[in-house]
Protein backbone atom coordinates (compact mmCIF):
# COMPACT_ATOMS: atom_id res chain seq x y z
CA UNK A 1 0.00 0.00 0.00
CA UNK A 2 2.80 2.34 1.04
CA UNK A 3 4.69 1.38 -2.11
CA UNK A 4 1.64 2.17 -4.25
CA UNK A 5 1.16 5.56 -2.56
CA UNK A 6 4.86 6.37 -2.97
CA UNK A 7 4.68 5.32 -6.60
CA UNK A 8 1.60 7.49 -7.16
CA UNK A 9 3.30 10.45 -5.48
CA UNK A 10 6.38 9.91 -7.63
CA UNK A 11 4.24 9.74 -10.77
CA UNK A 12 2.34 12.88 -9.82
CA UNK A 13 5.58 14.79 -9.22
CA UNK A 14 7.00 13.53 -12.45
CA UNK A 15 3.83 14.54 -14.35
CA UNK A 16 3.98 18.00 -12.74
CA UNK A 17 7.66 18.35 -13.70
CA UNK A 18 6.85 17.31 -17.27
CA UNK A 19 4.03 19.84 -17.37
CA UNK A 20 6.33 22.58 -16.03
CA UNK A 21 9.11 21.70 -18.45
CA UNK A 22 6.59 21.65 -21.34
CA UNK A 23 5.47 25.15 -20.38
CA UNK A 24 9.08 26.35 -20.19
CA UNK A 25 9.86 24.78 -23.55
CA UNK A 26 6.72 26.29 -25.11
CA UNK A 27 7.82 29.74 -23.88
CA UNK A 28 11.29 29.21 -25.33
CA UNK A 29 9.72 28.03 -28.59
CA UNK A 30 7.61 31.22 -28.75
CA UNK A 31 10.71 33.36 -28.17
CA UNK A 32 12.66 31.45 -30.82
CA UNK A 33 9.80 31.69 -33.32
CA UNK A 34 9.67 35.46 -32.80
CA UNK A 35 13.43 35.61 -33.30
CA UNK A 36 13.14 33.50 -36.44
CA UNK A 37 10.55 35.86 -37.92
CA UNK A 38 12.87 38.77 -37.06
CA UNK A 39 15.84 37.02 -38.72
CA UNK A 40 13.82 36.19 -41.81
CA UNK A 41 12.80 39.84 -42.08
CA UNK A 42 16.45 40.86 -41.62
CA UNK A 43 17.48 38.42 -44.33
CA UNK A 44 14.93 39.88 -46.75
CA UNK A 45 16.08 43.42 -45.89
CA UNK A 46 19.68 42.33 -46.35
CA UNK A 47 18.88 40.99 -49.80
CA UNK A 48 17.11 44.22 -50.81
CA UNK A 49 19.96 46.37 -49.51
CA UNK A 50 22.54 44.18 -51.26
CA UNK A 51 20.73 44.69 -54.56
CA UNK A 52 20.60 48.43 -53.89
CA UNK A 53 24.31 48.40 -53.04
CA UNK A 54 25.15 46.57 -56.28
CA UNK A 55 23.11 49.16 -58.12
CA UNK A 56 24.84 51.96 -56.19
CA UNK A 57 28.23 50.64 -57.36
CA UNK A 58 27.19 51.27 -60.96
CA UNK A 59 26.34 54.92 -60.20
CA UNK A 60 29.13 57.38 -60.86
CA UNK A 61 27.49 60.20 -58.88
CA UNK A 62 27.25 60.79 -55.15
CA UNK A 63 24.47 58.64 -53.65
CA UNK A 64 22.54 58.39 -50.38
CA UNK A 65 20.43 55.42 -49.27
CA UNK A 66 17.18 56.33 -47.53
CA UNK A 67 14.38 54.41 -45.87
CA UNK A 68 10.66 55.03 -46.44
CA UNK A 69 8.93 55.96 -43.18
CA UNK A 70 5.57 57.27 -44.34
CA UNK A 71 3.22 58.26 -47.13
CA UNK A 72 1.07 61.22 -48.06
CA UNK A 73 -2.29 61.65 -46.34
CA UNK A 74 -4.37 61.61 -49.52
CA UNK A 75 -4.85 58.32 -51.39
CA UNK A 76 -4.31 59.85 -54.85
CA UNK A 77 -1.15 61.78 -53.91
CA UNK A 78 1.88 59.56 -54.40
CA UNK A 79 4.58 61.01 -52.18
CA UNK A 80 6.77 59.30 -49.62
CA UNK A 81 8.33 60.52 -46.39
CA UNK A 82 11.98 59.53 -46.09
CA UNK A 83 14.10 59.11 -42.98
CA UNK A 84 16.93 61.44 -44.06
CA UNK A 85 17.07 65.19 -44.64
CA UNK A 86 19.51 68.00 -45.37
CA UNK A 87 21.64 67.03 -42.34
CA UNK A 88 22.35 63.71 -44.07
CA UNK A 89 23.17 65.24 -47.44
CA UNK A 90 19.76 65.01 -49.11
CA UNK A 91 19.07 67.86 -51.50
CA UNK A 92 16.02 69.04 -53.39
CA UNK A 93 15.60 67.54 -56.89
CA UNK A 94 17.84 64.52 -56.24
CA UNK A 95 16.65 61.53 -58.26
CA UNK A 96 15.22 58.65 -56.20
CA UNK A 97 15.95 55.19 -57.59
CA UNK A 98 15.28 51.56 -56.83
CA UNK A 99 17.44 48.71 -58.15
CA UNK A 100 15.17 48.24 -61.18
CA UNK A 101 14.92 51.88 -62.21
CA UNK A 102 13.61 55.34 -61.48
CA UNK A 103 11.10 55.87 -58.65
CA UNK A 104 10.82 59.67 -58.42
CA UNK A 105 12.60 62.74 -57.11
CA UNK A 106 13.10 64.62 -53.85
CA UNK A 107 10.79 67.65 -53.78
CA UNK A 108 10.89 68.81 -50.16
CA UNK A 109 13.79 68.66 -47.75
CA UNK A 110 13.74 69.21 -44.00
CA UNK A 111 16.69 68.91 -41.64
CA UNK A 112 15.86 65.33 -40.59
CA UNK A 113 13.29 64.07 -43.09
CA UNK A 114 12.48 64.67 -46.74
CA UNK A 115 9.68 63.95 -49.19
CA UNK A 116 9.92 62.17 -52.52
CA UNK A 117 7.47 62.69 -55.36
CA UNK A 118 6.88 59.37 -57.10
CA UNK A 119 6.64 59.00 -60.88
CA UNK A 120 2.97 57.99 -60.58
CA UNK A 121 1.95 61.19 -58.76
CA UNK A 122 -0.35 63.45 -60.85
CA UNK A 123 2.29 66.23 -60.45
CA UNK A 124 5.19 64.19 -61.78
CA UNK A 125 6.67 64.87 -65.24
CA UNK A 126 9.88 63.25 -66.55
CA UNK A 127 11.49 63.68 -69.92
CA UNK A 128 11.77 60.20 -71.44
CA UNK A 129 13.17 58.51 -74.53
CA UNK A 130 12.40 55.08 -75.98
CA UNK A 131 15.34 52.69 -76.05
CA UNK A 132 15.24 51.50 -79.68
CA UNK A 133 13.28 54.08 -81.71
CA UNK A 134 14.73 57.05 -79.70
CA UNK A 135 11.36 58.82 -79.66
CA UNK A 136 11.19 61.53 -77.01
CA UNK A 137 8.21 62.40 -74.86
CA UNK A 138 7.10 63.37 -71.40
CA UNK A 139 6.33 60.59 -68.93
CA UNK A 140 3.49 61.68 -66.64
CA UNK A 141 1.73 60.10 -63.69
CA UNK A 142 -2.01 60.25 -62.98
CA UNK A 143 -2.25 58.74 -59.51
CA UNK A 144 -2.83 55.19 -60.78
CA UNK A 145 -0.17 52.48 -61.03
CA UNK A 146 0.60 53.15 -64.72
CA UNK A 147 2.37 56.04 -66.45
CA UNK A 148 1.59 57.80 -69.72
CA UNK A 149 4.24 58.91 -72.21
CA UNK A 150 2.86 62.06 -73.81
CA UNK A 151 3.70 64.25 -76.82
CA UNK A 152 5.19 61.48 -78.97
CA UNK A 153 5.41 62.32 -82.68
CA UNK A 154 2.68 60.71 -84.82
CA UNK A 155 5.31 59.06 -87.02
CA UNK A 156 7.40 57.79 -84.10
CA UNK A 157 8.24 54.12 -84.68
CA UNK A 158 7.61 52.98 -81.16
CA UNK A 159 6.43 49.49 -80.33
CA UNK A 160 4.69 47.75 -77.47
CA UNK A 161 7.30 46.19 -75.16
CA UNK A 162 9.91 48.85 -75.83
CA UNK A 163 11.75 50.20 -72.79
CA UNK A 164 11.47 53.87 -71.82
CA UNK A 165 14.53 55.54 -70.31
CA UNK A 166 15.23 59.00 -68.89
CA UNK A 167 16.44 61.35 -71.62
CA UNK A 168 18.73 63.41 -69.37
CA UNK A 169 16.90 66.65 -70.20
CA UNK A 170 16.19 68.67 -67.07
CA UNK A 171 17.94 69.03 -63.79
CA UNK A 172 16.97 65.98 -61.79
CA UNK A 173 17.47 62.79 -63.72
CA UNK A 174 20.65 61.44 -65.32
CA UNK A 175 20.34 59.97 -68.83
CA UNK A 176 19.60 56.28 -69.36
CA UNK A 177 17.79 55.25 -66.20
CA UNK A 178 14.98 52.77 -66.80
CA UNK A 179 11.44 54.04 -66.30
CA UNK A 180 9.25 51.22 -67.61
CA UNK A 181 7.92 49.26 -70.59
CA UNK A 182 5.36 50.43 -73.15
CA UNK A 183 2.14 48.41 -72.88
CA UNK A 184 -0.15 50.21 -75.35
CA UNK A 185 -0.05 53.06 -77.86
CA UNK A 186 -2.88 55.31 -79.06
CA UNK A 187 -3.51 58.84 -80.36
CA UNK A 188 -4.02 61.43 -77.63
CA UNK A 189 -7.29 63.40 -77.27
CA UNK A 190 -6.10 66.22 -79.58
CA UNK A 191 -5.09 63.73 -82.29
CA UNK A 192 -1.81 65.59 -82.83
CA UNK A 193 0.43 63.25 -80.85
CA UNK A 194 0.70 59.66 -79.74
CA UNK A 195 0.33 58.69 -76.10
CA UNK A 196 1.78 55.45 -74.77
CA UNK A 197 0.87 53.65 -71.56
CA UNK A 198 4.00 52.67 -69.64
CA UNK A 199 4.22 49.99 -66.96
CA UNK A 200 6.85 51.29 -64.51
CA UNK A 201 9.76 49.09 -63.41
CA UNK A 202 9.47 50.24 -59.80
CA UNK A 203 6.79 48.58 -57.69
CA UNK A 204 5.46 51.68 -55.96
CA UNK A 205 3.33 49.87 -53.41
CA UNK A 206 6.34 47.92 -52.14
CA UNK A 207 8.98 50.64 -51.80
CA UNK A 208 10.97 50.37 -48.58
CA UNK A 209 14.41 51.76 -49.43
CA UNK A 210 15.51 54.24 -52.09
CA UNK A 211 18.80 55.45 -53.44
CA UNK A 212 19.04 59.21 -53.93
CA UNK A 213 21.55 60.42 -56.48
CA UNK A 214 22.85 63.88 -57.02
CA UNK A 215 22.69 65.08 -60.59
CA UNK A 216 22.71 68.79 -61.25
CA UNK A 217 24.34 69.20 -64.68
CA UNK A 218 24.03 72.97 -64.93
CA UNK A 219 25.63 73.65 -61.53
CA UNK B 1 -14.00 75.94 -27.06
CA UNK B 2 -11.18 75.85 -24.53
CA UNK B 3 -12.43 72.66 -22.91
CA UNK B 4 -13.00 70.94 -26.24
CA UNK B 5 -9.52 71.66 -27.56
CA UNK B 6 -7.41 70.78 -24.53
CA UNK B 7 -3.69 70.00 -24.74
CA UNK B 8 -4.52 66.28 -24.49
CA UNK B 9 -6.89 66.47 -27.46
CA UNK B 10 -4.34 68.43 -29.52
CA UNK B 11 -1.64 65.88 -28.65
CA UNK B 12 -3.91 62.96 -29.59
CA UNK B 13 -4.92 64.63 -32.85
CA UNK B 14 -1.23 65.13 -33.69
CA UNK B 15 -0.47 61.52 -32.79
CA UNK B 16 -3.27 60.22 -35.01
CA UNK B 17 -2.22 62.49 -37.89
CA UNK B 18 1.27 60.98 -37.72
CA UNK B 19 -0.34 57.51 -37.52
CA UNK B 20 -2.28 58.34 -40.72
CA UNK B 21 1.03 58.94 -42.48
CA UNK B 22 3.03 56.05 -41.05
CA UNK B 23 0.76 53.23 -39.81
CA UNK B 24 -2.31 53.58 -42.02
CA UNK B 25 -0.36 52.90 -45.29
CA UNK B 26 0.61 49.50 -43.85
CA UNK B 27 -3.07 48.50 -43.89
CA UNK B 28 -3.62 49.85 -47.41
CA UNK B 29 -5.82 47.67 -49.63
CA UNK B 30 -5.55 48.43 -53.35
CA UNK B 31 -4.76 52.09 -52.68
CA UNK B 32 -7.63 52.45 -50.17
CA UNK B 33 -6.74 53.83 -46.75
CA UNK B 34 -8.54 54.37 -43.48
CA UNK B 35 -7.98 57.45 -41.38
CA UNK B 36 -7.17 57.38 -37.67
CA UNK B 37 -7.88 61.12 -37.44
CA UNK B 38 -11.47 60.73 -38.69
CA UNK B 39 -12.04 57.78 -36.36
CA UNK B 40 -10.66 59.89 -33.52
CA UNK B 41 -13.12 62.71 -34.37
CA UNK B 42 -16.02 60.25 -34.45
CA UNK B 43 -14.99 58.49 -31.24
CA UNK B 44 -14.84 61.81 -29.38
CA UNK B 45 -18.14 62.96 -30.89
CA UNK B 46 -19.85 59.63 -30.13
CA UNK B 47 -18.85 59.70 -26.47
CA UNK B 48 -18.85 63.44 -25.76
CA UNK B 49 -21.43 64.93 -28.08
CA UNK B 50 -21.94 65.81 -31.75
CA UNK B 51 -21.09 69.49 -31.11
CA UNK B 52 -17.41 68.48 -30.91
CA UNK B 53 -17.31 67.54 -34.58
CA UNK B 54 -16.69 71.09 -35.80
CA UNK B 55 -13.79 72.22 -33.55
CA UNK B 56 -12.15 68.80 -33.88
CA UNK B 57 -12.50 68.89 -37.66
CA UNK B 58 -10.87 72.32 -37.66
CA UNK B 59 -7.98 71.06 -35.51
CA UNK B 60 -7.43 67.87 -37.51
CA UNK B 61 -7.64 69.79 -40.81
CA UNK B 62 -5.06 72.30 -39.56
CA UNK B 63 -2.67 69.56 -38.43
CA UNK B 64 -3.06 67.68 -41.71
CA UNK B 65 -2.35 70.91 -43.58
CA UNK B 66 0.79 71.48 -41.52
CA UNK B 67 2.10 67.93 -41.99
CA UNK B 68 0.80 67.22 -45.50
CA UNK B 69 2.21 68.26 -48.86
CA UNK B 70 -0.84 69.84 -50.51
CA UNK B 71 -1.75 73.52 -50.76
CA UNK B 72 -2.13 74.95 -47.24
CA UNK B 73 -5.75 75.35 -46.21
CA UNK B 74 -7.32 72.69 -48.44
CA UNK B 75 -7.49 70.04 -45.69
CA UNK B 76 -8.83 72.47 -43.08
CA UNK B 77 -11.44 73.85 -45.46
CA UNK B 78 -12.58 70.37 -46.51
CA UNK B 79 -12.85 69.06 -42.95
CA UNK B 80 -14.76 72.12 -41.68
CA UNK B 81 -17.08 72.18 -44.71
CA UNK B 82 -17.83 68.46 -44.39
CA UNK B 83 -18.57 68.87 -40.68
CA UNK B 84 -20.85 71.87 -41.33
CA UNK B 85 -22.70 70.10 -44.16
CA UNK B 86 -23.22 66.94 -42.14
CA UNK B 87 -24.33 68.95 -39.12
CA UNK B 88 -26.80 70.91 -41.25
CA UNK B 89 -28.26 67.79 -42.86
CA UNK B 90 -28.51 65.82 -39.61
CA UNK B 91 -29.81 68.54 -37.28
CA UNK B 92 -33.11 66.84 -36.57
CA UNK B 93 -31.97 63.27 -36.81
CA UNK B 94 -31.70 60.91 -33.85
CA UNK B 95 -28.11 59.66 -33.78
CA UNK B 96 -28.51 56.98 -31.10
CA UNK B 97 -27.78 53.89 -33.17
CA UNK B 98 -24.18 52.83 -33.67
CA UNK B 99 -24.86 51.65 -37.24
CA UNK B 100 -26.00 55.19 -38.06
CA UNK B 101 -22.66 56.49 -36.75
CA UNK B 102 -20.85 54.03 -39.05
CA UNK B 103 -22.89 55.38 -41.97
CA UNK B 104 -22.10 58.95 -40.87
CA UNK B 105 -18.40 58.06 -40.75
CA UNK B 106 -18.59 56.80 -44.35
CA UNK B 107 -20.40 59.97 -45.44
CA UNK B 108 -18.00 62.26 -43.60
CA UNK B 109 -14.81 60.58 -44.92
CA UNK B 110 -16.12 60.45 -48.49
CA UNK B 111 -17.25 64.06 -48.27
CA UNK B 112 -13.89 65.25 -46.92
CA UNK B 113 -11.98 63.40 -49.64
CA UNK B 114 -14.33 64.59 -52.41
CA UNK B 115 -14.04 68.19 -51.21
CA UNK B 116 -10.25 67.84 -51.13
CA UNK B 117 -10.33 66.39 -54.61
CA UNK B 118 -12.55 69.17 -55.95
CA UNK B 119 -10.59 71.98 -54.30
CA UNK B 120 -7.25 70.53 -55.47
CA UNK B 121 -8.59 70.14 -59.00
CA UNK B 122 -10.06 73.65 -59.22
CA UNK B 123 -7.56 75.62 -57.15
CA UNK B 124 -4.32 74.05 -58.27
CA UNK B 125 -5.24 72.04 -61.37
CA UNK B 126 -2.83 69.34 -60.18
CA UNK B 127 -5.28 66.50 -60.52
CA UNK B 128 -8.00 65.53 -62.97
CA UNK B 129 -11.23 64.20 -61.58
CA UNK B 130 -11.61 60.67 -62.86
CA UNK B 131 -13.53 57.54 -61.89
CA UNK B 132 -10.32 56.18 -60.41
CA UNK B 133 -9.81 59.01 -57.90
CA UNK B 134 -13.53 59.12 -57.08
CA UNK B 135 -13.39 55.37 -56.39
CA UNK B 136 -10.40 56.02 -54.12
CA UNK B 137 -12.36 58.69 -52.21
CA UNK B 138 -15.51 56.61 -51.69
CA UNK B 139 -13.53 53.39 -51.18
CA UNK B 140 -11.44 55.03 -48.45
CA UNK B 141 -14.68 56.29 -46.88
CA UNK B 142 -16.04 52.75 -46.86
CA UNK B 143 -12.78 51.35 -45.46
CA UNK B 144 -12.74 53.95 -42.65
CA UNK B 145 -16.36 53.10 -41.78
CA UNK B 146 -15.50 49.37 -41.72
CA UNK B 147 -12.52 50.08 -39.43
CA UNK B 148 -14.68 52.16 -37.07
CA UNK B 149 -16.09 49.33 -34.85
CA UNK B 150 -12.59 47.85 -34.46
CA UNK B 151 -11.12 51.24 -33.57
CA UNK B 152 -13.90 51.90 -31.02
CA UNK B 153 -13.43 48.43 -29.47
CA UNK B 154 -9.64 48.88 -29.25
CA UNK B 155 -9.91 52.33 -27.61
CA UNK B 156 -12.63 51.11 -25.21
CA UNK B 157 -10.48 48.13 -24.25
CA UNK B 158 -7.44 50.36 -23.68
CA UNK B 159 -9.46 52.86 -21.62
CA UNK B 160 -10.96 50.06 -19.51
CA UNK B 161 -7.51 48.64 -18.78
CA UNK B 162 -6.26 52.10 -17.87
CA UNK B 163 -9.22 52.57 -15.52
CA UNK B 164 -8.61 49.21 -13.82
CA UNK B 165 -5.03 50.07 -12.99
CA UNK B 166 -6.08 53.30 -11.28
CA UNK B 167 -6.69 53.36 -7.54
CA UNK B 168 -10.22 54.06 -6.34
CA UNK B 169 -9.24 57.40 -4.85
CA UNK B 170 -7.61 58.47 -8.15
CA UNK B 171 -11.02 58.55 -9.76
CA UNK B 172 -12.18 61.32 -7.42
CA UNK B 173 -9.07 63.41 -7.50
Amino acid sequence: MTQTLLGLKHNLFSAWRTFQSERTLQKRLDVLETKLIHFEEMERENERLKKLLDFKATMPKSTRAVRVIGQDLLPWRKTLILDKGSQHGIKKNMAALVERGLAGRIFEVGPLVSRALLLIDPDSRVSGITEVSRAQGVVAGDGSETLTMLYLELDAEIAVGEIVLTSGIGESYPKGIGIGTITSIEKDSSGLHLAAKVKPFAEFSKLEELLCIEYFPSK
Amino acid sequence: MYRILSVKVIFLALLFTVADMTISPLFQVGGLRFYFTILFIFYTAYHNGWHRILPLSFLVGLLRDLLGSQLFGIEMMSFVLAALLLDFVLQKMERGFFSLWVALCFLFTSLVLCLELLSTAFLTGQIQISWYVLALAFGSGFYTAVAMPFYFAAIDFWKKRKLKTQQQYDLFS
